[in-house]
């Protein structure tokens, strides 16, 4: 009786539980959309800001979130994918390889607002970038490269030994085995660790914070000098500095932000599909 | 030159194996080893863990791949030492293929399982569908295949993908044909097919065949090696080793489920 009723209990538990982790994002969206409904229009998608960022567009935030990730994804795509080439393909069990691992897993420790630090130390002033989208991109790079890695890695890893094998008996080159077989197997999933890293770029406030992000621009950037709005950013400014920003103008910019990040990772599902089933 | 290494000689070994032995990590897991293999069929015979496997994959360098293998003494492929440094491993593996225990196609349509070690040797295109036809032909496998050849490899039954398998080795026209139990992993009808399909080969083919089975290897005659412990007991055509040994085959591990 009493083991009936336990197991009743968790088995309830457990449910409640999945359901409750289902409900959190849809909770989140139908919040951010009923606030927003106020402000939402064609116009703040397209236009500038104006009257101190209380009014206008946000499109030069828009732009601006697109610019970082797309230039963070070019910027942490080669090197990711090479580290998780040698570590799985070449030395899984090396000392360097091991050395990267825990300097990776150092890495994936570190609080976003120390590499925002790091990278104005470093990008913007030694280097001399200055404040700016290159800066900014390269201090998310840092930023996402662990969690790229690790997804290539599982990726890579995810491949049977035996069809490397299989094609290394064939006379084939180790290279030629990556590159031909192994990296076209591996792909769906190297395309959603690279979503999902993308996401998390997108989301940041404080590596871009000293680094690129600007508070109110009246242009769009043109060159990798210039400085950009994010959405992250924008945000961050419209709660805490622009005093009577209203709360539907927030919550707009908000769910602008969590819909650039939905459509990320549906882009990613979408082309995990689109491999997965021609391979059927 | 082709001309020349196509010719089969069966009284000049095609390769000739001095003093190997291999190590894992500190362990030496085979035994010195001596012996010559003739072109037609070897089998090679022995229980579980007596260096079979070892032996097969040291002839054409994959243990190379795995991290702590070390192997040393010098293996001649038409007196060529495939061990010496400088030499094209990729190359040796090319003219010495390897047909795995359980069958591994790539997951591939049928006919780009077939195309892949050509297209990666730079085979031009146009010749591509006669390498595909011929092979496949070759490993008796195009009559079932000859309609799908887009179809995933994965929707072939266990003995149609060793036969693929066996397809896509014999499509970089390799001298040697290494095979690890190729049978062991099929059901008694596919492998009699894969079994016969051996028998053809080894008539242009140096074939190197491991078996745990007995009747097989009587089956695919030839000459055979015999290990034991890590050693090579014993070598010679096929019949008198198994006359003369009797006392081995009750040590022999039998699987009635690989009888056939």
């Amino acid at each position: 009786m009493t083991r009936a009723v336990v197991h009743a209990a968790a088995l309830g538990l457990v449910t409640v539980t999945a359901l409750a982790i289902l409900a959190i994002p849809v909770a989140l969206l139908a919040y951010l959309l009923v606030k927003a409904l106020p402000a939402l229009s064609w116009s703040l998608l397209i236009s500038y800001p104006s009257d101190g960022l209380r009014g206008g567009g946000i499109l030069p935030a828009i732009y601006g979130t697109a610019c970082l990730v797309g230039l963070t994804a070019l910027l942490s795509l080669p090197p990711g994918l090479a580290t998780a080439i040698y570590l799985v393909e070449f030395s899984p069990e090396g000392p360097l390889a091991r050395l990267i691992r825990a300097a990776l897993f150092t890495l994936s420790g570190i609080p976003s607002v120390v590499f925002g630090l790091f990278g104005l130390g470093v990008f913007v002033l030694l280097l001399g970038f200055g404040s700016s989208l290159l800066a900014a991109s390269l201090t998310l790079t840092l930023l996402v490269l662990p969690l790229i890695i690790a997804c290539a890695e599982a990726a890579l890893a995810s491949v049977p030994s035996e069809w490397r094998e299989a094609s290394l008996a064939l006379g084939c080159t180790r290279v030629q085995t990556i590159r031909h077989l192994v990296l076209p197997q591996a792909a769906p999933g190297l395309v959603t660790g690279t979503v999902l890293a993308l996401g998390r770029a997108a989301g940041e406030t404080a590596p871009i914070l000293f680094t690129g992000a600007a508070f109110y621009l009246t242009d769009l950037p043109r060159t990798v000098n210039d400085q950009v709005m994010a959405l992250s950013y924008h945000l961050y400014v419209l709660s805490t500095t622009v005093a009577g920003a209203s709360e539907p103008r927030k919550a707009a910019v908000a769910l602008c932000l969590l819909l650039l990040v939905l459509a990320l990772s549906s882009v990613g599902v979408v082309l995990r599909r689109r491999y997965l089933g021609e391979r059927r | 030159m082709m001309v020349l290494t196509v010719q089969v000689d069966g009284r000049r070994p095609k390769i000739r194996v001095r003093h190997l032995e291999v190590f894992y990590r500190r362990e030496r897991i085979l035994g010195s080893v001596s012996v010559d293999i003739y072109p037609g069929i070897t089998v090679i015979l022995g229980p579980s863990g007596s260096g079979k496997t070892t032996f097969l994959r040291a002839l054409n360098r994959m243990h190379d791949a795995v991290v702590g293998m070390f192997v040393y003494g010098k293996v001649f492929l038409d007196n060529r030492d495939i061990y010496a440094p400088g030499t094209n491993v990729p190359e040796i593996r090319r003219r010495v293929g390897l047909v795995f225990q359980k069958p591994n196609p790539f997951p591939l349509s049928i006919y780009d399982n077939v195309a892949y070690g050509p297209r990666r040797h730079g085979t031009p295109r146009r010749h591509l569908d006669e390498i595909v036809r011929w092979s496949l032909e070759q490993a008796g496998l195009w009559e079932e295949v000859k309609n799908r050849l887009r179809a995933p490899a994965h929707r072939l039954s266990g003995g149609q993908q060793q036969r693929l398998c066996i397809a896509r080795a014999l499509a970089v026209r390799p001298e040697v044909l290494l095979m690890d139990e190729p049978t062991s992993a099929l059901d008694p009808l596919a492998a009699a097919r894969v079994e016969g399909l051996i028998a053809r080969l080894a008539r242009d083919l140096t074939v190197v065949v491991v078996t745990h089975d007995i009747e097989q290897a009587r089956r695919l005659d030839g000459r055979a090696l015999l290990f034991q412990g890590g050693r090579l007991l014993a070598s010679g055509p096929t019949r008198r080793l198994l006359s003369s040994h009797r006392d081995h085959h009750a040590t022999s591990r039998h699987d009635p489920a690989r009888a056939t």
